[in-house]
């Protein structure tokens, strides 16, 4: 699907496992920026945020790791509520771009790794 | 002898010697001839003071140019702004009775009429001259189109008997160039039918979806002259010509999307500037009230929700995202689902006063073609009142969260002022802030505009719009740099005549915050605030370069282009127009400084450029955190929709 930033992003979905995977969420990441985005992935499950938003850790595992600088995200439905699962990502990937990259540390990384003409951030 | 130049020392004959002197060597005092001091000449008042005279078809009759200025007073055209040029259009306008002012530059004035309107609702008129002062009008005529302005855009066009000689100077075709910015534009070729399109420009200004008409005088119709009215083509009165009547949202679509909003947990209303235009605060308040709807506010004016109000959630950030409602009300620069902070699960009601519109760009799951006043005066009556706790308390507590980053960026700017001495942005717009909001000053009362991309960045989310018309995004939607001084004594203008929403506070100060390359475009316009007594405090962030400097990472010989001289004083060069000025490096001193200026604005009418000395490293977040924050669509500080 075309979406954030005008990319193409491919969504795996593996019913074997159970899983719904972003193989690619952002490229070229370095490692202090990764670790940001793993906390703010951790943050998503916890009490802090208000119910509605939060992803229910008795449904999902939500998994991401760091490969040749990408980011991927998995989710894995325990309960094999997919519509739920879905559901949760989509609206993560969402806060990914709308919430976390709008951090004032990531705007020369968008320029950079987007090929983004400043004045169309 | 020390005598420290200012305005007031400028103004005071009897000074004037001696407060140029200040800016010589003490070795020359007593060789130095007198400078003459700056005055606003004796003509200026007696002009203004004339009575308006409305021309008629007795006696040598009326000129094509006067039969237009008619229609425009009988249209209650708000102001007119202009550069001289035009001249048999301008005469007339001004001769009619309509507020006029003139400036330094016609773009500028463009932009002034913008302000006007922007804080107003109210149609304005620009003008200029020909070819050039209608081509120095183009950015702002664009501005003015993104933003839609009911803007009037009139220029002189030589003379149709000219037409492809290039007789002597000026000649230029104008209608195809504002193609792509203006709803409605002509040349006017035929004398005879100037009152008809001057109704063709106000049909187009006042009804349906705003923004800029273009009309272009050829000398044979400005001065043509008239002895009797049944020479001209439609001759008759704005109740024949074009209809208040507005298109209304059926009993059925309203039931729709009041059962829509009762069976939503979190709905929020998208309060467009049709709302605003459409002065439709009040029936909005009420309905949010009763049903405990969340609001927040979008367009280039802010306030027609007031963002003190609980259920504001200009400032509540995170609970954007928790809405499972939308209901645009008035949304004219329509964003895409990526650009505002809305979950892609939250549903969608779009409410529109045309239909081509509903559905672009944004999905939606009932769309209702309908005037804003007209939906908002059914809501209101009609709507059950429910309550909402936990929406209401997310509200507050993101907002918290939200006032709680942003004074966590002040201690951090406030960190980097101190290691630099230099002024962080976030430190300057907090100033700003506690000025306004948190003194003596009615947190209503003063009305703002903020521009530049550092400068608007750091200072939007820190301005405040409690009440309808008090905030300007000046670069909202088109992001022009540089409209912003002239725009805002535009809007200054209005609160000086106290029009519209701005009459409980006629004759207040209003303050801009721009940037060192904003105030280029713009800056002569002090002569034009003192000129008319316009008081303006100008907070120019002085960081020596454009803000986009950044963008010559890797090409180290295009640095040079982004940059200016370090450290200009554009203190030194408000008062060299009239204004008074001040220079800052310190917050203790911008703090000083501005309480100053503002007391002087609102007792004397003298308006001030606070030059801010900063650096442009403050923008980088590697070496100065939080670096640029976009500001989170919509609610403070947005620009784009």
């Amino acid at each position: 699907m075309q979406w954030h930033k005008n990319r193409f992003y491919d969504l795996v979905f593996d019913a074997a496992k159970h899983s719904l995977r972003f193989p690619v969420v952002l490229p070229k990441v370095p490692r202090p920026m990764y670790e940001a985005f793993k906390e703010f992935v951790a943050g998503r499950q916890s009490e802090e945020v208000v119910a509605h938003r939060r992803i229910d850790p008795s449904k999902v595992r939500i998994s991401c790791s760091l490969k040749n600088g990408n980011i991927s995200l998995l989710f894995i439905a325990k309960d094999r509520d997919y519509e739920y699962a879905t559901q949760k990502l989509i609206n993560l990937m969402h806060e990914v771009f709308l919430v976390f990259l709008q951090d004032g540390l990531y705007y020369e990384y968008m320029i950079e790794t987007f090929n983004l003409d400043r004045d169309q951030i | 002898m020390s005598i420290k130049p200012s305005r007031r020392n400028f103004l005071r004959p009897v000074a004037a010697g001696a407060a140029a002197a200040a800016f010589l060597p003490q070795a020359k005092l007593s060789a130095a001839p007198p400078i003459l001091s700056i005055t606003i000449p004796k003509d200026l008042p007696t002009s203004l003071g004339e009575n308006p005279k409305v021309g008629t078809f007795e006696g040598r009759g009326m000129t094509g140019a006067e039969i237009f200025a008619k229609l425009c007073k009988d249209e209650d055209l708000a102001a007119l702004f202009c550069c001289p040029g035009n001249y048999t259009v301008i005469n007339a306008i001004a001769a009619a009775g309509v507020p006029a002012y003139g400036g330094r530059s016609e773009g500028s004035m463009c932009a002034a009429a913008d302000g006007f309107s922007r804080v107003t609702g109210e149609v304005t008129a620009c003008s200029g001259t020909e070819g050039p002062g209608f081509t120095n009008m183009i950015m702002n005529i664009a501005a003015a189109n993104a933003a839609r302005t009911p803007l009037l855009v009139l220029a002189s066009n030589m003379e149709l008997a000219g037409d492809d000689r290039e007789k002597f100077i000026q000649t230029g075709y104008q209608q195809p160039t504002t193609t792509g910015m203006k709803k409605y534009g002509k040349r006017m070729i035929d004398a005879s039918r100037v009152w008809e399109y001057g109704a063709y420009a106000f049909r187009n200004l006042k009804t349906g979806i705003p923004g800029p008409v273009h009309l272009d005088f050829p000398t044979e119709v400005a001065r043509t002259r008239f002895t009797d009215s049944a020479k001209l083509t439609d001759y008759y009165t704005k109740d024949k010509y074009r209809t208040e009547s507005r298109a209304q949202p059926t009993r059925k679509e309203v039931e729709q999307a009041m059962d829509m909003i009762n069976k939503a947990e979190r709905p929020i209303i998208v309060a467009g500037q049709g709302v605003f235009q459409r002065k439709a605060w009040d029936q909005l308040k009420v309905a949010a009230e009763k049903n405990e709807i969340a609001v927040v506010t979008s367009g280039p004016t802010s306030g027609h929700f007031p963002d003190d109000h609980r259920l504001s959630a200009s400032l509540a950030h995170d609970a954007l995202m928790s809405a499972d409602l939308v209901v645009f009300i008035g949304q004219y620069a329509m964003p895409g689902r990526t650009e505002y902070h809305f979950s892609p699960d939250a549903k969608t009601i779009r409410v529109h006063p045309v239909a081509e519109d509903i559905g672009r760009n944004w999905p939606i799951e009932l769309g209702i073609v309908g005037d804003e006043k007209g939906f908002l005066d059914i809501l209101a009556s009609e709507i059950p009142r429910k309550k909402r706790d936990a929406w209401v308390a997310e509200l507050a507590a993101s907002k918290a969260k939200t006032e709680k980053r942003d004074l966590d960026h002040y201690e951090l700017g406030l960190k980097h002022s101190a290691a630099t001495n230099r002024i962080h942005p976030a430190v300057m717009a907090k100033e700003v802030h506690d000025l306004l909001y948190k003194g003596d000053i009615d947190p209503k009362q003063t009305v703002t505009g903020v521009g530049g991309w550092t400068t608007g960045i750091f200072t939007g989310r820190w301005l405040r719009a409690n009440r309808p018309g008090q905030s300007v995004a000046c670069v909202y939607q088109y992001g022009a740099i540089g409209p912003d001084m002239a725009m805002m004594i535009g809007a200054s203008a209005a609160v000086q005549r106290g029009i519209g929403p701005q009459a409980p506070y006629k004759g207040a100060p209003t303050l801009v915050v721009t940037s060192d390359a904003g105030i280029a475009y713009s800056m002569f316009e002090l002569d034009t605030a003192a000129k008319y007594k316009i008081p303006i405090i100008a907070v120019v962030y002085n960081n020596n370069s454009w803000g986009m400097f950044p963008a010559a990472n890797g090409s180290p010989r295009s640095l040079h282009m982004y940059l200016f001289q370090e450290n200009l004083r554009y203190d030194k060069m408000a008062e060299g127009l009239g204004a008074r000025g001040e220079y800052v490096q310190t917050p203790e001193e911008l703090r000083a400084a501005l309480k100053r200026s503002y007391q002087i604005a609102a007792k004397e009418n003298i308006s001030t450029l606070i030059n801010v000395q900063a650096l442009k490293e403050f923008t980088d977040g590697s070496k100065f955190a939080p670096g640029i924050a976009l500001p989170v669509e919509p609610g403070a500080g947005a620009f784009a929709h």
